[in-house]
């Protein structure tokens, strides 16, 4: 077995449960979540990135998912405005019950793609503005608005608190204690 | 005091990892997936390597394999020389062994005939094949056998370049024979390289549905306007019904047994190298109220074929984006085209 081959496959069966619910937070689904980990996990290997750790690996492919959930969206956005036209009635985008957390999926329910991707990229996987910028080939000022407006979104369906420089600190602390 | 946002969130995904942890991919999911890596790297590779150094791999396959067969008679450049078509194409031309032939580089298998034990006839008439994709006109694998019938595949750099002939099958992979450039055989596949094979006769374990048995497990795929092949049943009550789309793709769709009609159908497992390369449909849709829908678009689009709920596609609530095609083709006029990707 080729050392890639044995990356793909611990990282694919020691962490899925990370990544599968990193991509249902976004997704929205647990079919279009685990659709999203196989596509992300396939296209990371093909590229043949190299990974010194599995944890350097996960990463590297829940940041793929990231990127990929977002060109998804943006591939069908022409479909969903044709949707919007012949079905006018309340399109809610994602499925809240999940078996868990249901309260936060609701609230990530209320978000566009892009703001759902940007909010979890920095809060839960601990990117800077400018990474996210990066990864999702989108402005710094765009990074930091969909967040500004995705954390207003979040506080005020779930009664929480936290700006996005606190949550940057926070995660830079975090860092350290690891 | 209110909670930090932060940590709703890390707890929710931290939730969702140990809900989600208990269930990774099984062993034979896992195998697909490096399969499916290995085979994508390779195409990769060859991409690379015929669009650099196509005649550096000619030259350098006769010192590297100074005694095999390709690197005597070695596929020339150029168009190739009005190749003739056997009269054995597309058919296995002996039981095929039980080592899959994934396993083994890629397509080959049975022309290089990788396998151990004597190599029967007609492959030992073929000793050295060349494997080319028309959809895109690239070599994807190249093997030969030395003397003693020892198999092996030229290495990704070292493959020949072989001009495609208009003559040969379509949107298929193309075996030649690596001297003569005659076309032994041929298989087609989708956009990706993913092979579409037919069903095969029915397997140990499974029985055949006729007539009136078979009618509750195939309305969905009647209504899709596919072509109804066969519906079986296994010893677990599983119902399995293939499909084949006029583009000459397959796909099957699995049901429970008594369950109310298609009510509780997927696509296949297996079925995702045949179609999209995606599970999606497959434990999407479980439960639902299903509908198959196919779109093709002969030589510009994939074929597609999802089972998407139409009761809440009605509600216009929940629709994620795999049911698209399925909503737009239930409210859209009958006569509105399907628009490619």
């Amino acid at each position: 077995m080729r050392p890639w081959e044995a990356m793909l496959q611990r990282v694919a069966s020691e962490r899925y449960g990370r990544l599968l619910a990193f991509a249902v937070m976004l997704d929205g689904s647990t079919s279009g979540g685990e659709d999203l980990v196989q596509d992300a996990l396939l296209a990371t290997f093909t590229a043949r990135a190299r990974f010194s750790s599995v944890e350097q690996a996960e990463a590297y492919v829940r940041r793929a998912i990231g990127s990929r959930y977002l060109d998804q969206s943006r591939r069908r956005a022409r479909e969903r405005s044709v949707l919007t036209r012949i079905a006018p009635s309340r399109v809610v985008e994602l499925d809240v019950d999940l078996g868990f957390a249901p309260e936060v999926q609701a609230a990530l329910a209320l978000l566009s793609p892009r703001e759902r991707t940007c909010l979890l990229l920095r809060h839960v996987e601990g990117l800077s503005v400018r990474e996210t910028s990066k990864l999702l080939r989108v402005s710094e000022g765009a990074v930091k608005r969909y967040v500004y407006d995705a954390v207003a979104a979040m506080n005020a369906a779930l009664d929480t608190q936290a700006g996005d420089e606190e949550i940057q600190v926070k995660i830079k602390e975090n860092d350290r204690a690891h | 005091m209110r909670t930090d946002l932060q940590d709703v969130l890390l707890d929710t995904y931290d939730r969702g990892a140990r809900r989600f942890g208990e269930r990774g991919p099984k062993v034979e999911v896992l195998t697909q997936w490096t399969r499916q890596v290995r085979r994508r790297r390779r195409a990769r590779a060859v991409k690379i390597a015929v669009a650099v150094v196509p005649s550096i791999a000619v030259l350098a396959i006769g010192v590297v394999y100074g005694t095999g067969v390709l690197s005597d008679r070695v596929a020339p450049l150029g168009p190739a020389a009005s190749p003739a078509v056997s009269t054995h194409v597309a058919t296995t031309p002996y039981p095929l062994p039980a080592i899959p032939r994934a396993e083994i580089g890629g397509y080959e298998g049975w022309w290089g005939y990788t396998y151990e034990g004597p190599v029967p006839s007609p492959a030992a008439e073929h000793p050295a094949t060349i494997l080319v994709n028309t959809w895109t006109g690239e070599v994807v694998e190249a093997f030969e056998r030395a003397d003693d019938g020892t198999p092996r595949q030229v290495p990704e750099g070292l493959v020949p370049s072989v001009a495609v002939d208009s003559t040969w099958p379509q949107q298929s992979i193309v075996v030649l024979d690596g001297v003569t450039l005659e076309v032994v055989d041929h298989f087609p596949v989708d956009r990706e390289g993913y092979v579409l094979l037919p069903p095969g006769p029915v397997a140990p374990g499974w029985t055949e549905l006729r007539g009136a048995a078979k009618d509750p497990y195939t309305r969905i795929g009647i209504a899709a306007g596919v072509e109804h092949l066969r519906t079986e049943v296994s010893e677990s009550d599983q119902v399995r019904s293939t499909y084949r789309h006029e583009l000459g793709a397959w796909f099957d769709v699995l049901s429970a047994r008594n369950a109310p009609g298609d009510s509780d159908a997927w696509l296949a497992q297996d079925g995702f190298d045949r179609l999209t390369g995606h599970t999606t449909a497959a434990s999407s849709s479980s439960g639902s109220d299903g509908q198959i829908v196919v779109r093709a678009v002969q030589g510009t689009c994939r074929l597609e074929a999802t089972i998407s709920p139409p009761a809440e596609a009605a509600m216009g609530a929940q629709i994620p984006d795999a049911y698209i095609d399925y909503v737009a083709d239930v409210l859209l006029p009958a006569t509105a085209a399907h628009d490619c990707p």
